[in-house]
């Protein structure tokens, strides 16, 4: 994964808000997803303009955390890579 | 010139018009045909006839398709069939849930589980409470709105002997054999008025989803479930709409947002009662 590129969702994608996150299903592949809240954020952060080397800091200054959750925001990234959720913008 | 025999019935969006010159099948109907006030407006008209012809028993779905019925039973189960196809076709938009409904002082709250898991008989036992028990096996959602397919409680003999304050109120249900059928059990196909209970099916928004759990030795416990888990229970025990899979999540994300998701494990009947009673509270 390329840490300097902005990431974007994928088109097509049916977005079901619940109070607690995300219910994503995926017509192309008829997959269902469950992002909780955290990953929401990271899929929210996924709007083609902002690189993924900024993310962590986001999410640091939202959860209030003691250091920026690099390795965990990777993770998410490339779980959604890999699910097709998202591609590089 | 033979009497001629009226029976009419409600499934849901379907309201079907039954006549026969046959007094035995017109009272075969009323053993077979749920007899719940549904509030959902109808949509569609169907009439049906069986009558003798010539010495044929000819079954006639709105005057337009003529079918030969071998004998009585042939003929009310061809009606019985046809009714259920109908209504589930006028109702095929809707995301199909295994599950059991009631309303609990305005609360509609339903019980999610797989076959055997105890549905009917939890929803049985409701019938004693202040509660309106409209469904035991089978929802229909759409968007936010749930309403019970009309279905009689496929309860068994044995399970009404082992709830004293429902059995009591109708003992004759209780008469008879129960191991007289190949799965070694009786299934009555109750109505709730044969025990006075009177039976009502509304629509609207649910408050509480109970999944039922594995049995539990002693006293019920219930907790909160998480989304995820929830979503695979609900995907597990639902079925698509025609529209498809798009229609399914967005049926049961709207179901995950309006109400409360718990994990239901019930030991002792009543103390499952006094766990979902503490999880719907009175409005």
């Amino acid at each position: 994964m390329d840490w300097n590129r902005a990431h974007r969702r994928i088109e097509g994608l049916e977005l079901n808000e619940l109070p607690d996150g995300y219910v994503i299903y995926q017509q192309s592949v008829d997959r269902v997803h469950y992002l909780n809240r955290t990953a929401v954020l990271v899929f929210e952060l996924c709007d083609g303009t902002m690189p993924a080397v900024e993310i962590p800091g986001v999410l640091k200054a939202a959860y209030d955390l003691p250091e920026p959750p690099i390795a965990e925001v990777e993770q998410c990234l490339e779980r959604f890579l890999g699910e097709g959720l998202i591609q590089p913008a | 010139m033979s009497a001629l025999y009226e029976r009419t019935a409600q499934l849901v969006a379907c309201a079907f018009q039954l006549t026969t010159d046959s007094g035995a099948i017109a009272a075969r109907l009323d053993d077979m045909v749920a007899r719940a006030r549904q509030e959902h407006p109808i949509l569609h008209r169907h009439q049906f006839s069986v009558r003798r012809r010539g010495g044929a028993l000819v079954v006639s779905e709105d005057a337009a398709v003529d079918t030969v019925a071998s004998d009585d039973e042939a003929a009310v189960q061809l009606v019985d069939r046809r009714m259920h196809e109908l209504a589930m076709a006028a109702l095929a938009d809707r995301t199909k849930l295994h599950a059991g409904c009631g309303v609990w002082h305005d609360r509609r709250f339903l019980v999610v589980g797989r076959r055997g898991a105890g549905k009917t008989t939890l929803m049985t036992r409701l019938l004693k409470e202040d509660v309106r028990v409209e469904g035991d096996e089978l929802v229909l959602l759409r968007d936010r709105e749930a309403v019970a397919y009309p279905r009689r409680f496929g309860v068994r003999r044995l399970t009404l002997s082992l709830i004293p304050e429902v059995g009591a109120l109708a003992p004759h249900l209780l008469i008879g054999p129960e191991a007289s059928r190949p799965g070694g059990y009786h299934v009555l196909a109750l109505d709730p008025a044969q025990l006075n209970v009177p039976w009502r099916i509304g629509c609207g928004p649910v408050d509480a989803v109970f999944f039922l759990g594995p049995r539990s030795d002693g006293a019920s416990t219930v907790e909160a479930v998480d989304t995820a888990s929830a979503l695979q229970l609900l995907t597990e025990q639902s079925a698509a709409p025609v529209s498809g899979s798009g229609a399914w999540i967005r049926d049961l994300s709207a179901l995950m947002r309006s109400a409360q998701l718990f994990s239901l494990r019930v030991g002792d009947l009543d103390s499952g009662v006094i766990c979902m009673r503490k999880c719907v509270p009175v409005r």
